[in-house]
């Protein structure tokens, strides 16, 4: 065969350069070539032939298999439900933040995407469950077996890292201490202030060293924030009263009502655009108590004075609140918002992210009832538990006789267009929000109100509707 | 086939008549829809930017359909719709009588391509779907002329013939100037000689190889210097055997195919001879290529799921300035059919005959036989050398790397074959029981698999 291979690779040279090959054909070839009414052309028909049947090409370098795929915890999304999930790709445009909240809405019914069908770039803000596929083609052990500690540290992405501190936080809040501390040092700015944000999980008194210890030598000024705010939170005395004098004179103390006279505190009108840029600096620096010392109040009787109805101010001091605020001014800060009037649902969300899951779901009705133009808050407020919203619930939510309005509307006047995009975009947050009964109820209520079942937009309520929750049959 | 939303997707002839389709689907801009459940049929008239609504009808049966819109894409927007709001519910759509502008199409459909209808009957007032169905007799005709329309035909072939014979010695000639004067120069100059030797083929009727010559050049440019001057001896060696093999028996329908033309669908309907296999077919694979001469050709794949040739390809072209056209077929898909072969030693290329609608339980796929997983494409070279690749079914396998290029290899680590389209990581991170691809000797074209995450499409 090697003789045969080298008499081809001859010929193959010499036709390349021009002329007769028949002289570099093997002896029992040129035989038979004798009887061809041209030979030259007799000689090229074997030798196309032979390429392909009597030989075949070998790898130039030894085969690599490629990393299994690893298999999830999750099942993927049942067969017969794929179609409509591929449907809302192809036809909607999806934000990077819409694909992994549906990410999500499907892990909470207990499945994850087909990779056929979609295959997530980015990990960091998707479900835990998608961790064994992050990276999975360039590590060579598969960690989910593995426990977070100072030996495996580097067997860990970083984002695995992240949830598997937060859930150590949860049932050992010293040993995930310990180990941040151990292993923060080493890594990059970015990279720590995750970690350290894991602190944020069940942060009591015996982080305060550690915390102090960061404020006074890390070398980001992020994280040094980060940590002043923790301690803020502990009721640790800052050193910021010149600022936060600063801040309270930007504020006024007064009184309200003819016989209850209850003490308010409202931000003062302000001339300039400095004045108010400076206000917003102190407001990311100062924390609850400092503010609440230099109004010679104690934090909770601020919180209890807050006068909502400036949304600008109002989302400032809840953001206060929710950066520095202990746990119970937290609690309270929602309280308020959640009972107050003229307090805008848009302020809810840093408070709501420092709440547990069930904290969450406690006020999520009062949530629903409160918010006017949207379900930004009300989704932000189900992070972890999608999909879950009964009817009841929903059809308390006076966005949705926006909503109702807005379809109807376009129904009737196919050139109302301009309400299309909210349309499109409240029945992607409903899809996520609504339990299988409530989405059901939702597309009947919008196919009455005049859409059309094959809109795109209720594709997801459909998903929705279809996807038993943990059933994949 | 059921009309589902991944049938209605896979007819879409791009991203943006799905998208605009999906604008018509309200009822408002339907005055009318109505369905013949018995006659398969649905159709609508939908209000359009001119005083007259767009007329929309299609077959729920096979699919095909028709709009009177100027769009230059089919299916337009309006069919898309009227399938889909009919996928979805069709409860709106009354039943009722097929009205005269359904029954002309369809007429007009059934009598396509196949003996002249009678325009006398044909434009009386009062047509229904059962005339339109009824197969119009044959006009009885001259002796006399038939006799001289036989006599001018039996020219007309020979004359054919003659041509074809002198465009074959051409090209023989042709392939032997190219080795004589170095096959260096043929490929620093291939896309002017392959156009030329083309032209010539296309006088002498060769239309065939006539595609396949001006098809050279855009085969060999994206291959490395080596593998170039492969391919261009491969190729040339095969047009030689083909061109001997056709010389030597002109009749023969396989190699009069692959020189000249095909044979027409209604011929293969009529001859008796032709394989038909009714079997289960799984659709494996679409390839859509767009010629140098302006032509598409898009070929079906099929994996026979029970007796028969392992494979069917479905074949046809369409003009490419008309856009890419539907496919009839969703990927993945499983049906019953009835398949005719156009004639040949391995039978491959068939049009698609009685088709009954699928059940709803997936078939396996049939084992990969014999220890080789070419020793079907081996056989096919010995009963027909002059094909160049063919479709194999392969065992369980895993992707690999060497250095830059990604291999199939078996299971067992036995065979191993170089892949010409790189699947996404993800999927390359995926075990396969079993897949089918395209062999050409040199190279693995993967359609289609079956994997430890079940059936994955490696080329749609």
């Amino acid at each position: 065969m090697t003789e045969l291979s080298q008499s081809l690779e001859k010929i193959k040279s010499r036709w390349m350069v021009g002329g007769s090959a028949a002289e570099q054909a093997p002896p029992e070839l040129r035989v038979c070539l004798g009887g061809a009414d041209d030979p030259e052309l007799a000689l090229l028909a074997i030798t196309a032939q032979a390429g392909i049947v009597a030989f075949r090409s070998a790898p130039s370098a030894e085969l690599t298999p490629y990393a299994a795929l690893p298999e999830l915890p999750l099942p993927t999304l049942p067969e017969q439900h794929r179609s409509i999930f591929r449907r809302i790709f192809a036809l909607q445009k999806i934000s990077n933040e819409q694909s992994n909240l549906l990410l999500h809405f499907l892990a909470s019914r207990g499945y994850v995407t087909h990779p056929a069908d979609f295959m997530p770039s980015r990990f960091d803000d998707l479900p835990a469950c998608y961790g064994p596929w992050n990276g999975w083609d360039e590590r060579e052990a598969v960690v989910s077996n593995l426990e977070l500690s100072e030996e495996a540290w580097d067997h860990f992405l970083p984002g695995e890292r992240v949830n598997a501190l937060f859930d150590m936080r949860r049932q050992d809040a010293g040993k995930a201490r310990s180990l941040i501390e151990a292993k923060a040092e080493q890594l990059p700015a970015e990279q720590r202030l995750r970690v350290i944000q894991c602190l944020g999980q069940n942060l009591s008194q015996g982080d305060i060293p550690f915390l102090e210890k960061l404020v006074g030598s890390d070398r980001s000024q992020k994280v040094q924030a980060l940590a002043t705010a923790f301690l803020a939170r502990l009721g640790r005395n800052l050193d910021e009263a010149e600022n936060a004098q600063e801040l309270a004179d930007f504020h006024q103390a007064g009184k309200k009502g003819l016989i209850n006279r209850k003490t308010i505190v409202s931000a003062r009108k302000l001339k300039t655009a400095a004045q108010r840029a400076r206000r917003s600096e102190l407001y990311e620096i100062v924390s609850l108590p400092g503010l609440a010392a230099a109004l010679q109040m104690d934090p909770d009787a601020l919180i209890a004075s807050w006068q909502f109805g400036e949304d600008v101010m109002d989302a400032s001091f809840c953001g206060l609140v929710a950066r520095t605020g202990s746990d119970g001014q937290l609690s309270a800060c929602v309280d308020r918002v959640l009972s107050e009037k003229s307090a805008a649902a848009d302020t809810l969300p840093p408070l709501l992210e420092r709440l547990s899951a069930e904290d969450r779901k406690r006020h999520l009705p009062k949530i629903l009832a409160k918010e006017e133009h949207g379900f930004d808050t009300a989704l932000s407020c189900m992070h972890g538990y999608l999909g879950t919203i009964g009817t009841a619930d929903l059809e308390k939510a006076p966005f949705l006789t926006e909503l109702l309005a807005a379809i109807r509307a376009q129904a009737d006047d196919e050139k109302k267009t301009g309400q299309t995009a909210l349309i499109q975009e409240a029945l992607f947050q409903l899809g996520l929000m609504a339990d299988p009964v409530a989405a059901q109820a939702s597309i009947n209520t919008f196919l009455t109100a005049g859409m059309s079942r094959a809109d795109a937009a209720l594709l997801i309520l459909q998903l929705n509707a279809a996807l038993t929750p943990g059933d994949p049959s | 086939m059921p009309l589902d939303h991944d049938a209605i997707t896979a007819l879409a002839p791009d991203q943006a008549s799905l998208k605009a389709a999906n604008g018509l689907t309200k009822a408002k801009k339907w005055p009318l829809r109505a369905q013949s459940e018995a006659d398969h049929l649905v159709w609508g008239e939908c209000q359009g930017s001119g005083a007259n609504p767009y007329r929309t009808v299609f077959d729920t049966a096979n699919h095909s359909y028709k709009c009177t819109c100027p769009s230059r894409k089919f299916p337009c927007k309006h069919v898309l719709a009227l399938m889909w709001m009919f996928a979805d519910d069709p409860s709106p759509f009354q039943p009722d009588a097929v009205p005269d502008w359904v029954s002309d199409w369809l007429g007009r459909r059934r009598t396509t391509g196949s003996k002249p209808a009678d325009s006398a009957d044909k434009s009386a007032v009062g047509k229904s779907l059962d005339e339109a169905r009824v197969e119009t007799p044959d006009k009885l005709t001259d002796p006399k002329v038939e006799a001289r329309r036989q006599a001018a035909a039996e020219k007309r072939a020979k004359d054919t013939e003659a041509a074809l014979f002198a465009a074959t010695e051409d090209l023989q000639q042709w392939i032997s100037d190219q080795l004589r004067t170095g096959l260096a120069g043929f490929l620093h100059d291939m896309t002017d000689r392959c156009r030329s030797i083309a032209a010539r083929l296309v006088d002498g009727k060769a239309q065939a190889l006539a595609g396949r010559l001006d098809e050279l050049p855009a085969k060999l440019m994206p291959l490395n210097a080596e593998e170039r001057l492969e391919t261009a001896l491969l190729e040339l060696g095969k047009i030689v055997i083909l061109t001997k093999a056709w010389r030597k028996n002109p009749s023969d329908p396989e190699l009069r195919r692959s020189v000249a033309t095909s044979e027409t669908r209604e011929s293969l309907f009529e001859n008796p001879a032709v394989l038909r296999v009714s079997s289960h077919w799984e659709v494996i694979g679409e390839e859509i290529v767009t010629r140098r001469d302006g032509m598409v050709s898009q070929a079906t794949w099929l994996l026979n799921l029970g007796e028969g040739p392992d494979f069917a390809v479905l074949l046809d072209f369409f003009q490419a300035s008309l856009g890419r056209r539907s496919s009839a077929f969703v990927m993945g898909e499983q049906f019953e059919a009835e398949l005719h072969f156009y004639p040949a030693r391995m039978p491959l290329r068939a049009i698609l005959g009685e088709r009954k609608p699928g059940g709803s339980e997936k078939i396996v796929w049939p084992s990969a036989n014999g220890s080789d997983p070419l020793t079907p494409f081996l056989d096919a070279q010995d009963a027909a050398p002059w094909l160049t690749r063919g479709p194999i079914l392969l065992p369980a396998g895993r992707f690999c790397r060497a250095g830059t290029d990604i291999w199939w290899q078996s299971a067992d680590g036995q065979h191993a074959l170089r892949i010409v389209n790189t699947p996404p990581a993800h999927v390359a991170g995926m075990q396969l029981s079993s897949s089918v691809g395209l062999w050409d000797g040199k190279r693995l074209s993967l359609l289609g698999a079956q994997s430890n995450w079940g059936r994955i499409q490696l080329h749609d």
